[in-house]
């Protein structure tokens, strides 16, 4: 029985390393477990990395970038089992996603990209005065550990500005040349709002248009368990329930 | 004289007063970041919504108009000449910070901007075209910017607006002749075309020749109101196609017709149903991207409307039950997209896992969305439904009961 540890929770580099020796040796994923807690080293002998293992597909390769950020306790070992198959000879496994293990490792994926495009949508900066000039900093939960994944994605659009996105897990600055990865903090770490928060809420309000409110529709898009976080999530209730007498005035006050 | 309007009252007014185009897309741009350029903004080519409202549609740009104010007298639109609303009018400073601020915190992937028709169509244009230079040249601002093009507005001014945009829009407005003579009535169907056929030219010339000057490279899209006029969604969608066909348009936006404080009395009192709208979305989509012809899709219905309880793709199934069950691990693509439950995306997974096994029932499960609503159509190599097709009730079966319509749903 072999015990591997990765840490950090979601370092695919060293599930790499450490699959690629377990490969070697000729392991059974059944005698392997996966942790992501560095106490519980128990049977630490992994065989050395003896004999180089065949390729693997591109589209492994960018499976396990996505399902390395899953909070699922399971994700290295079903990678490890995919991993294990591919190299026995199921060298179309990836093209079959109606396989369980395949299917079940798509849809840990698939649910990593939501979050990751979730959480570029729903990062919300307050711009806090410091004493060298202005940053942007946002407090954010996302669902899976994706913050060292999405970071490039801000560094793109925000490059030019200071900023810092903290997250329950881990924390990361930019100071216009270099990142810098901080422990995760917590909720009560999040900025206070600044004067243009409230003007964003009033073009949120300003925008919807009453005769179109659909409650079931909002909530399939953004689900109220994201909205927590979102300044503009807060008129949500009002609008909502003044839809239908505003409506109703509209239709009223036509002249005829 | 009334006092003067603050920054955030104008926000509120000229919000309000273009909520009512549809678009808000994000989408389609070139790829580029920030990285070198001092500026800031990005795009991924893919659109990103950053919020939504409470009718469910998507916040993904500043959407607004530079002014409310407007000398035309289009019956459906509430900042025509003879409303009452408030009026108000933002600077191009003011229009370019609070793109620059909204951006800035991540709110929105950029600018959506329109305006009543002040002066005369080249300055309003003009005017436009200040905001998005400003926001490209002083700002190096990457992030997307939509402009509504004036239809009458000079050649130049049009070829710099492209240079800037991402996107161009001109809204072609109700889907006939007729009807835009009646509702708007300073609007010409012929300006309209001779503009969208030029921007078509001029986004598919520099998508030719990759050295030229850009021009709005997430190419040009339109809006129609349905429900203001009388026309049938067959009109609509023979107008729609013509649209797609001619003018390479991305997309095509419906609005359901929705009241207005204000209305004018041509205008009908009630709204016109969202599902109406909804439905002409699943139709376009079926032209757009399953084969589907306008003639096909609304064979058979009555008056030349959509079946409001089914959508276009389940209906056109029950009209052609024939051709039903398709046999998944044999027939050709375009076979499997006519399938009521398999959209492009599930079609492409089962034809790639069907060259690895045959597939079953379970495979589809896994593969495909909407499990149940397929069971009537498919064949696999251990189903076999051939005679539910012949059962008169099969409407009862795979329709949804009727349900509060939802847009996209
Ligand atoms: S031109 Fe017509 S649609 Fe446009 S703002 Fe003026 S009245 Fe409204």
């Amino acid at each position: 029985m072999y015990s591997i540890i990765i840490d950090p929770p979601d370092d695919l580099g060293a599930f790499r390393s450490a699959a690629r020796r377990l490969l070697a040796a000729r392991i059974d994923p059944a005698d392997v477990t996966w942790t992501d807690c560095p106490d519980a080293a128990l049977f630490q002998d992994v065989p050395p990395d003896a004999e180089r293992i065949a390729a693997v597909p591109r589209a492994f390769v960018e499976l396990a970038q996505a399902v390395a950020c899953h909070r699922d306790e399971s994700r290295w070992a079903l990678l490890y089992q995919l991993l294990w198959r591919l190299v026995a000879g199921e060298r179309t496994l990836m093209d079959q996603p109606s396989d369980t293990l395949v299917h079940r490792l798509q849809r840990m994926a698939a649910s990593v990209r939501r979050d990751r495009h979730r959480m570029t949508a729903f990062v919300r900066f307050r711009i806090v005065e410091a004493e060298d000039g202005p940053c942007s900093v946002a407090w954010y939960e996302p669902q899976h550990r994706i913050l060292r994944r999405v970071t490039p994605f801000f560094i793109d659009r925000f490059a030019s500005l200071r900023f810092a996105v903290l997250t329950p897990d881990l924390s990361v600055h930019w100071d216009r040349r270099a990142v810098r990865y901080a422990p995760g903090l917590s909720r009560s770490a999040a900025p206070p709002a600044d004067d243009v928060e409230d003007w964003w809420k009033r073009y949120y309000c300003a925008t919807f248009n009453p005769a179109r409110a659909n409650a079931k529709l909002l909530d399939s898009h953004m689900p109220k368990r994201f909205r927590r976080d979102l300044p503009e999530a807060d008129s949500i209730r009002d609008l909502l329930s003044n839809a239908g007498s505003r409506t109703d005035g509209m239709i009223g006050r036509q002249p005829r | 004289m009334t006092k003067a309007l603050s920054v955030a009252d104008k926000l509120e007014i000229l919000a309000d007063a273009a909520k009512y185009d549809a678009s808000c897309a994000s989408s389609g741009g070139e790829r580029r970041n920030s990285r070198s350029s001092g500026g800031i903004g990005s795009s991924t080519g893919n659109g990103i919504c950053h919020s939504y409202t409470p009718d469910g549609r998507c916040v993904s740009l500043l959407k607004i108009l530079l002014t409310n104010a407007c000398f035309y007298e289009c019956a459906y639109c509430i900042n025509r000449r003879s409303s009452n609303v408030r009026r108000a009018r933002f600077t191009v400073r003011e229009v370019v910070d609070l793109t620059l601020e909204f951006y800035k915190r991540n709110y929105i992937e950029g600018l959506f901007l329109s305006s009543g028709i002040i002066r005369s169509p080249d300055y309003t244009m003009e005017e436009l075209v200040r905001v998005a230079r400003t926001l490209r040249t002083e700002h190096a601002f990457r992030g997307y910017i939509h402009l509504k093009s004036i239809p009458e507005a000079s050649p130049d001014l049009i070829r710099e607006a492209g240079l800037y945009a991402d996107r161009l829009s001109i809204n072609i407005e109700l889907p006939t002749e007729e009807s835009l003579r009646r509702f708007a009535p300073e609007k010409r169907t012929a300006t309209i075309h001779a503009t969208m056929r030029d921007l078509s030219v001029k986004i598919a010339g520099a998508k030719t020749d990759g050295r030229g000057p850009r021009f709005s490279p997430a190419g040009q899209s339109t809006q129609l109101i349905v429900g203001a006029d009388s026309s049938s969604d067959s009109t609509v969608l023979a107008t729609a196609s013509g649209l797609y066909g001619t003018y390479r348009l991305k997309r095509i936006y419906y609005s359901a017709f929705s009241p207005i404080p204000e209305a004018s009395t041509l205008l009908p009192a009630r709204p016109a149903p969202l599902v109406r709208e909804n439905r002409l979305y699943q139709a376009d989509w079926l032209m757009r991207f399953y084969g589907f012809s306008a003639a096909e899709i609304l064979f058979g219905c009555t008056d030349g409307m959509l079946d409001p309880e089914l959508d276009p793709k389940l209906a056109w199934a029950l009209r052609n039950r024939d051709r039903f069950p398709v046999d998944v691990n044999a027939a050709e693509r375009e076979s499997l997209l006519r399938v009521p439950g398999l959209g492009v995306r599930s079609v492409d997974r089962v034809l790639s896992a069907r060259l690895h096994c045959r597939l079953r029932l379970d495979d589809i499960r896994r593969l495909a969305g909407s499990f149940r609503r397929l069971l009537p159509f498919i064949v696999t190599a251990d189903h076999h439904p051939a005679r539910l097709l012949d059962r008169s009730a099969l409407r009862s079966v795979v329709a949804p009961r009727v349900r509060q319509p939802t847009l996209f749903g």
